[in-house]
């Protein structure tokens, strides 16, 4: 797990300088990639903060997108099918977008790859909100079967491999 | 013989509420061991009591605290955005020790082009960077910060000695400054302001374009004294930027001088109120003072409007003067919306104001002076009545900080006036927050630099309380919200902090430079657990008895973190050094839940289990005594007869007994379990709590239990429980109201319930 080691001292740096932190000014989301063994799909969760993923789609799209709206979906779509990339034995996968839900100041955005009927290998790129946020860190959880591990994904080293 | 032998069965039977798996041999014979206990008193983390801070958590009889009292003449450069300052402290020794030298906080220096603290951290050369932030970093001269010191001069006009290391300097006195004297001296300065908006900082000014215009929030602009005291002599660690502020308790005579169009307000009560309003302003002044029930605007939009287009060259100086404060803040801008309130506090009138530019509308006219209003009176209800004259909240964009009777708070609506639910519930939260800073650190004044969690801890939990209260006295504010919609507080909102990365979690007891993830660290995690306690393990009447009696006893002084956990128990009767451990010393976590659940019935033969250990004693049946015997449903032994009767149906020796000893009216009332439950609960997490489980019956009815958490202080990993009943129960849950934090409740229930997983939830839901 080098990639923890070598972010410690970036974390350190990333926190905030006020007294009320309801104001984030660390930049970071998390990821959960976990494979449903009963449905045969690779489930995704990605959450992000509210004002990150707005920030991004206003730059790369559309000002006017309102996360909240149903709007966003299609662009939340386009913007993941760019930056998180799933390659399952060596085949990089299209994912389906199922849905958002807000809650506090979080995005959770849903994903699913269906028809996944064994998995050797699985490597994800996670480059999301690294064209807005240089210190940017995606935080990814891989669960496969009963294997479990996790990424700290920054700018220069955006991509993990686990082999089953 | 047949004693003996009785004697080694009622042994077995004792120890059969423990384990009898524990029989396996050990090959080696293990080491001994240190007190681990969980429940072991905190001696070791705790200082000692003294006279100064008594073992009951209040101020000793020898308790001292120094003073330092200000003169400052100011002068805001609104053209060049420069503070020009001169001040004269006269610092008062109340310790009994002689100081040979003074030390003052120089915090803009955190600033200055010479500046540590940004090389404190490490960075990495990104594979592509922004033009304008790569400019930043390698083509702009670097902001030119910090206090530029012209003198230090002692009453008699003579300059006094001084060193600057970083943020402190250190005034070298002519001769020890010995316990009960006073010493004067005066310090000139000068700095650049920063732009607290792009380059951050708890002070600054923000630049509107369109109307080329400043708004100031200023503070931390002025060489500060630092504390002396009886746990850190000179508290002199550096200001790097996260651990803030440690002040001494003083007055303040503040002048400041302004354009003659600026608009000022700060801490202290205003002197010359006639000299800088006008009487339009005056009128609407002394209305406010008499409006309890909705705010008086001082200047109003439209004049704040006409006001931001004018440029007087003139000056104004406004005149400040504050009590028993331990620092100064102040805004100054031509923008500024202003609006008054007053709330009553026993005989004292107390004034909630707000300032805003016309950027904070619609939100803030509606919003801002009722949340300072909400906010006084749930903290006050709490702790002790405001004692200040008044209470500010000023917009500045991305703002949250606080000084004394004075805060900048963020929350600033589209262009268009719109506003989402997040920036209105962000500015309210951010109100309630600041303005609750009066009360810790402000008044029950700890130190910051060492331990944020002592006022953001504390502060976050009454935050929690206020926002609640806000949301009842205001149900229309909030609608169609039944309840405010708190960011931090319960206890499932911390789950997925403390069930994180422990590479990334420190203990709460540590240095706020110091920390991951500060806001879960010293805000969100604190307040939580003082939530729970008041909750969960205290109740409100101990709790909130215990929290007001701290908050008195070190209102206007500066308590330690014992002093806080001494009083709580000391007031309360609660012995809580096992949540202190668990919660502020160590980064465990909850983790409690549901190992196994065995049903027994009473049986008129010992059950195979007790017969097979009474043969390797080589104990008969007639040997014992009449006895009751347990048989587990399912086993060698158990027949469905058991299952059908009652217990003295099952156990002549039983029935035989109470026929013996009770009438038969008295036997008439009395229960009659019939099953009797082993559950075992097991605790993978490291923190003991109370174990909260909810038994469900078959009729439908429920009940539910709260075991203290010193049911764990003889085994740390598990421990079971009987349940005698009539009915026959159908399921148990363990922390059913999710009030513990709990990190993982799918071992929670019995019978075990499959959790559907969160995806499938989400897909199902969407599908409609």
């Amino acid at each position: 797990m080098r990639v923890f080691k070598l972010s410690v001292s970036v974390l350190i740096a990333l926190v905030s300088l006020s007294s009320f932190m309801n104001i984030h000014k660390y930049y970071v989301s998390v990821t959960d990639v976990e494979y449903a063994t009963e449905e045969k799909s690779l489930q995704v969760i990605s959450r992000l903060f509210v004002d990150d993923i707005e920030k991004v789609l206003h730059e790369r799209y559309n000002d006017s997108i309102k996360i909240e709206h149903k709007l966003a979906d299609a662009y939340i779509e386009k913007y993941f099918s760019k930056k998180l990339l799933i390659t399952v034995n060596n085949e990089l996968k299209q994912f389906r977008f199922i849905g958002k839900e807000i809650e506090d100041d979080m995005v959770h955005c849903y994903f699913e790859i269906e028809n996944i009927l064994s998995i050797e290998t699985i490597d994800v790129t996670n480059k999301l909100l690294f064209d807005v946020f240089d210190s940017q860190q995606n935080i990814t959880h891989l669960k496969i079967n009963d294997k479990k591990k996790s990424f700290l994904f920054i700018k220069d080293n955006a991509t993990g491999l686990l082999k089953l | 013989m047949v004693q003996y032998k009785y004697l080694i069965l009622s042994a077995l039977i004792l120890l059969s509420g423990l384990s009898f798996a524990q029989e396996t041999k050990k090959d080696e014979r293990e080491p001994g061991h240190l007190n681990t206990n969980k429940f072991k008193q905190l001696y070791q983390e705790f200082s000692t009591p003294n006279q100064y801070r008594t073992a009951s958590g209040a101020p000793g009889h020898a308790y001292y605290q120094q003073k330092a009292d200000y003169k400052i003449n100011l002068e805001l450069d609104d053209k060049q955005q420069k503070i020009f300052g001169e001040e004269t402290i006269t610092y008062t020794n109340n310790s009994p020790d002689a100081l040979e030298y003074l030390w003052l906080q120089l915090d803009q220096n955190v600033r200055a082009k010479d500046s540590k603290s940004p090389l404190r951290n490490g960075d990495r050369v990104p594979m592509y960077d922004d033009p304008s932030s790569f400019s930043g970093k390698h083509f702009d001269a670097p902001f030119d910060g910090g206090f530029k010191i012209e003198y230090v001069k002692d009453v008699n006009g003579k300059g006094l000695k001084y060193t600057i290391n970083q943020t402190m300097m250190r005034i070298d006195i002519p001769k020890p400054l010995k316990a009960g004297e006073k010493i004067s001296f005066s310090i000139k300065w000068w700095y650049n302001i920063n732009d607290h908006v792009n380059q951050r900082g708890r002070s600054g000014y923000e630049y509107f374009k369109k109307d080329d215009n400043y708004a100031y929030v200023i503070a931390q602009f002025f060489p500060r004294m630092c504390v002396y005291n009886d746990v850190e002599g000179w508290q002199n660690y550096q200001f790097w930027g996260n651990g803030e502020f440690a002040l001494v308790f003083g007055d303040y005579d503040v002048n400041i001088t302004v354009p003659a169009d600026h608009i000022v307000d700060g801490t202290g009560e205003l002197q010359n109120r006639k000299q800088v309003f006008s009487k339009t302003m005056m009128n609407r002044y002394n209305q406010a003072r008499k409006s309890f029930d909705k705010p008086v605007m001082i200047v109003t939009q439209a004049e704040a409007e006409a006001n931001e287009k004018s440029r007087s060259t003139a000056k104004k100086t406004w005149k400040f003067s504050a009590k028993n404060v331990r620092d100064f803040g102040f805004t100054s801008s031509r923008k500024y919306i202003w609006d008054m309130q007053a709330v009553k506090f026993g005989e004292r009138t107390v004034m909630a104001v707000s300032l805003y530019p016309k950027e904070g509308n619609p939100l803030w006219e509606e919003y801002s002076t009722k949340a300072v209003v909400s906010t006084l009176k749930s903290y006050s209800d709490k702790t002790f009545d405001y004692p200040y004259p008044k209470a500010i909240s000023v917009h500045a964009k991305n703002q949250g900080m606080e000084y004394p009777m004075i805060c900048w708070n963020y929350g600033r609506p589209n262009e268009d006036g719109t506003y989402s639910d997040r920036t209105k519930y962000g500015m309210i939260s951010v109100i309630i927050h600041e303005v609750g800073h009066n009360f810790f650190p402000m008044i029950v004044n700890s130190d910051e630099r060492q331990w944020g969690w002592m006022d953001e801890g504390l502060d976050t939990f009454m935050q929690y309380v206020a926002e609640q209260e806000f949301g009842e006295w205001f149900p229309e504010a909030i609608a169609p919200n039944k309840k405010y919609p708190s960011y931090r507080g319960e206890p499932a909102k911390i789950v997925r902090y403390m069930k994180g990365d422990q590479s990334f979690i420190i203990p709460i007891m540590a240095n706020p430079e110091n920390v991951y993830q500060l806001g879960n660290n010293a805000y969100g995690k604190p307040a939580t657990a003082l939530n729970i306690l008041r909750e969960t393990v205290m109740g409100r009447e101990l709790f909130d008895h215990a929290f007001k009696t701290y908050s008195k006893r070190w209102m206007f002084k500066h308590p330690s973190p014992e002093d806080f956990f001494r009083s709580m128990e000391d007031a309360s009767g609660v012995d809580l050094d096992w949540y202190w451990r668990g919660w502020f010393y160590s980064t465990d976590y909850v983790d409690i839940g549901i190992k196994g659940v065995k049903k027994f019935y009473v049986s008129s033969k010992p059950s195979a289990a007790m017969k097979k250990e009474m043969d390797a004693e080589g104990i008969k049946e007639s040997d014992l005594r009449p006895l009751v015997y347990m048989t587990e449903e399912g086993s060698e032994g158990f027949s469905k007869k058991l299952a059908k009767g009652s217990a003295m149906d099952n156990s002549p020796n039983l029935k035989e007994y109470m026929m013996d000893n009770f009438t038969a009216e008295e036997r008439a009332v009395m229960p009659t379990p019939k099953f009797f439950y082993e559950v075992e609960f097991n605790k993978p997490g490291g923190l003991v709590m109370p174990l909260i489980v909810e038994y469900k019956y078959i009729d439908g009815t429920s009940k539910k239990v709260t075991y203290p958490a010193q049911v764990w202080r003889k085994n740390d990993n598990e421990v079971r429980k009987v349940i005698a009943s009539e009915k026959e129960l159908v399921s148990i849950t363990v922390d059913p109201d999710l009030e513990t934090a709990d990190i993982d409740v799918t071992n929670n229930s019995w019978p075990k319930q499959e959790k559907e997983s969160k995806f499938k939830n989400f897909k199902d839901k969407v599908k409609g």
